[in-house]
């Protein structure tokens, strides 16, 4: 059965937001499709459901009297979790009970992937899930209201395009592939990397005439901050036989830093002088004081906001008037908190500070140590220049802004002038105020559309280069690892649909017991070609991923203890990376699989 | 196929009391139902009315629309607590602070639910010309006199969707406007 829809899939942090478009619609040349928004039902208290826009990415794990009442169609099993408003209204009152941030845990490498430990440090009563379950809970969510709008036209026999955040790693894309397709998605769905899919977001607004727009040799930076996360990507224009192209050239590392830090931030400061006042809030006030904060904080940074803004917690219990706590919130402490300090202004040389002590740690996620969003911008720009054989940083032309966060002009302005102080000129901004919530949805359903029909398409290939770490076969010291090499095994750009033959020695795999490999990837060494050995690297050059892993067993092997075999890279045509064993004495090949058990750390 | 279209009846018949009729005509009377005007397939149903007459079923909703609304004013801006205090004991200013926040959330809630937009677009006070089929229910006249126009007093308000959270509970609970909240330890 042939396709009828193109439908995009944005998985966020805090928001996930499904979009699509009809691929049998009748188009003029060079017109775009209609690109719709899926309403989703879903709990907003017990017992009432509501259509919204987005499903906020929360699974609450009800009580037991509760499971009767939250009875979704088409989503078996309250008891395993129940995603939406209700679940984040109960992260205030329950947060023992909710899972939150799923998406940064499947990255992860700790803990709570596949093991049942979230919600983290919970009490022993609540039942326990895994990433990897709640983000299957979640997508099936999203599944069911599809089949809720569409009955006639089955998810799995559309085109999907799920976003993944381009600082996702192999193994965290594994995860979201067999979460997805747990969930209901088709087997051949395609992956399509976040700030790409705002590319294409606005490449969908513009239709052909982008070219008009961007020329040659132009740089494009995605900056997209989302509510837990920023994820970074440089697309650059090329020329080929006379047509441009577009062509991602660099992804930035993980950084788990977000518009949620900087509404807590001044929710923090507003908490500190309530409590100067003598008043002390309790969580539900909290998180109602941090959505306050939230609105205050977009106000006072509009273009021509007030100087100051009243932020009013309404009392908790049922007398409502006698217990509202109110204090004033004045522009320049926004300013001073917010635009200074996520968005500072800073040269071009500096890099993100490391030894600032966070108090977020205790909260089981690695968050980001320093929370200035443009010293990461300095130091992941500075990090192409080996890329663009200059020695200077990359000089973005064009800026394309995405996450909630910027619907603050302060911010965006921000940002463009320090990247301006940078270059000679302050870069152009592409793409408008309106759907900075909705873009990747909407930009990944273009994207599926485009490639039925032909479109656009940003070329890119793998974001990183990859490597296995072989240890050499030196002498033995008691007490000392011996020396580890690294073996890149994928170049950067290696294209989708290709797969290359890693030239080295032959490697023995033993029988019987399971081979592993220490897996690494890197962001920064863009010209090491496979088969490059590295003898020793820079501490933050190279980022260890999850070990990766084949069982043999004899009868793979024969009559040897060993079976010897080369790697082989394989990026498919949807995206994934993957490494097979192809033995050099036979045709038999077999493929790695990435070890994400956390027992084994 | 069947499940599907058991859920797609289920929330055509939540969100649509039009539709929810034909769907109780079709299982009572398991005679094919006519498909409304202007549905396409694969869309959620659109409003319409049925094109054949059939019997009222005088379906009683478990829960009235009124308590649904209430609930979600309640639950989001916390409007009853407001309207339930004794305002005599507060000072205005006191009334004030907790009244903004409750109002901006009323506000965002009714739009999400209602979508008020005014009937007349004009500012009040301009002249405005009414079209002689216009209903008394969206226009009405103050004073007396022939003319076609007149002077706005007030651009009167409407509601441009309703869409309602739905309810899955049982008859017991269906006055419920917020649960009572005991903490526990």
């Amino acid at each position: 059965m042939t396709a009828r829809f193109s439908v995009g899939i944005d998985l966020g942090t805090t928001n996930s937001v499904v979009a699509y478009a009809r691929l049998d619609g009748e188009l003029l040349p060079g017109q775009t499709p209609a690109l719709s928004l899926l309403p989703i039902p879903q709990f907003v208290g017990p017992g009432q459901i509501e259509s919204r826009m987005s499903l906020p990415s929360f699974l609450y794990l009800p009580r037991d009297g509760e499971i009767d009442s939250l009875q979704l169609p088409g989503v078996d099993d309250p008891a395993s979790g129940v995603g939406g408003v209700y679940a984040r209204s109960q992260a205030a009152d329950n947060p023992q009970r909710v899972v939150m941030a799923a998406k940064s845990w499947l990255c992860h490498s700790g803990a709570g992937r596949t093991e049942l430990a979230l919600p983290w440090q919970s009490p022993t009563e609540v039942r326990k899930v895994s990433a990897l379950q709640c983000t299957e809970r979640l997508l099936a969510h999203l599944v069911a209201a599809w089949h809720t709008a569409h009955s006639d036209a089955p998810l799995g026999n559309q085109q999907v395009v799920l976003t993944v955040p381009a600082s996702f790693d192999p193994a965290a894309r594994d995860l979201t592939r067999q979460a997805a397709v747990a969930a209901g998605l088709p087997d051949d769905f395609v992956l399509l990397e976040e700030p790409q899919a705002a590319v294409y977001r606005w490449l969908a607004s513009r239709g052909d005439s982008w070219r008009k727009t961007l020329g040659e040799d132009d740089l494009l930076l995605v900056i997209d901050v989302g509510g837990g996360t920023t994820d970074l990507t440089l697309v650059g224009v090329d020329q080929a036989d006379g047509e441009l192209t577009l062509k991602r050239l660099a992804v930035g590392n993980h950084l788990l830093l977000g518009g949620d830090n900087m509404d807590l931030a001044l929710a923090h400061l507003v908490g500190m002088k309530m409590q100067a006042d003598g008043h002390e809030l309790d969580p539900w006030q909290n998180v109602s004081l941090w959505h306050a904060c939230r609105d205050a904080k977009e106000q006072l940074l509009a273009a021509d906001g007030p100087q100051t803004q009243t932020v009013a917690v309404l009392g908790r219990g049922s007398s409502l008037i006698a217990g509202t706590i109110t204090t004033e919130l004045s522009r320049e402490e926004v300013q001073t908190l917010i635009v200074d300090g996520f968005f500072p202004h800073c040269v071009a040389t500096d890099r993100p500070q490391r030894s600032v002590a966070s108090g977020f740690q205790d909260i089981g996620l690695p968050y980001e140590a320093d929370p200035a969003i443009t010293r990461q911008v300095a130091a992941f720009l500075g990090n192409q220049k080996q890329s663009n054989g200059q020695s200077k940083s990359a000089q973005p032309t064009h800026v394309i802004f995405n996450g909630g966060v910027f619907r603050s002009p302060a911010l965006q302005d921000r940002m463009l002038d320090v990247i301006g102080s940078w270059n000679k000129q302050s870069p152009v901004v592409l793409g408008g105020q309106a759907d900075l919530d909705t873009a990747v949805a909407i930009g990944a359903a273009y994207y599926g559309w485009s490639k039925q029909s032909g479109g656009i398409r940003i070329r890119g290939g793998t974001s990183r280069s990859y490597y296995v770490g072989i240890e050499t076969a030196g002498l033995a010291i008691p007490g000392m690892s011996r020396p580890l090499r690294a073996l890149c095994v994928a170049p950067r750009g290696m294209e989708e649909g290709t797969e290359v033959a890693v030239p080295s020695d032959e490697i023995g795999v033993v029988v019987d017991q399971p081979a592993r490999f220490r897996f690494f990837s890197s962001t920064t060494r863009p010209h090491d070609a496979v088969g490059t050995k590295l003898d020793r690297w820079a501490a933050d050059e190279l980022v260890e991923s999850d070990p990766i892993e084949l069982n043999l067993t004899t009868d793979n092997a024969g009559e040897t203890p060993y079976v010897p075999v080369r790697f082989v890279s394989r990026v498919t045509e949807l995206g994934m990376f993957e490494l097979w064993c192809r033995a050099t004495r036979s045709e038999e090949q077999w493929k790695l699989e990435f070890n994400i058990r956390e027992s084994d750390e | 196929m069947a499940l599907g279209t058991a859920f797609r009846a289920f929330f055509a018949a939540l969100f649509d009391a039009a539709a929810a009729e034909r769907i109780g005509a079709a299982i009572d009377s398991a005679a094919p139902v006519p498909p409304p005007a202007g549905s396409t397939a694969g869309m959620i149903v659109e409003s319409a009315p049925p094109q054949t007459p059939v019997a009222p079923q005088s379906v009683q909703p478990l829960r009235s629309d009124a308590i649904a609304l209430l609930g979600v004013l309640q639950r989001e801006a916390r409007f009853v607590d407001l309207v339930k205090e004794n305002l005599a004991q507060f000072s205005d200013a006191q009334i004030g602070a907790a009244a903004r926040p409750c109002l901006q959330q009323c506000a965002s809630a009714l739009d999400r639910m209602v979508g008020l937009v005014p009937i007349e677009s004009s500012p009040d006070g301009s002249i405005v010309s009414v079209a002689e089929s216009a209903s008394a229910a969206h226009y009405q006249w103050i004073g007396e006199g022939e003319s076609a126009s007149g002077k706005l007093v007030h651009h009167g308000w409407t509601a441009s969707k309703v869409e309602l959270p739905h309810w899955t509970g049982n008859r017991v609970d269906a006055m419920v406007v917020a649960p009572a909240q005991i903490k526990r330890g």
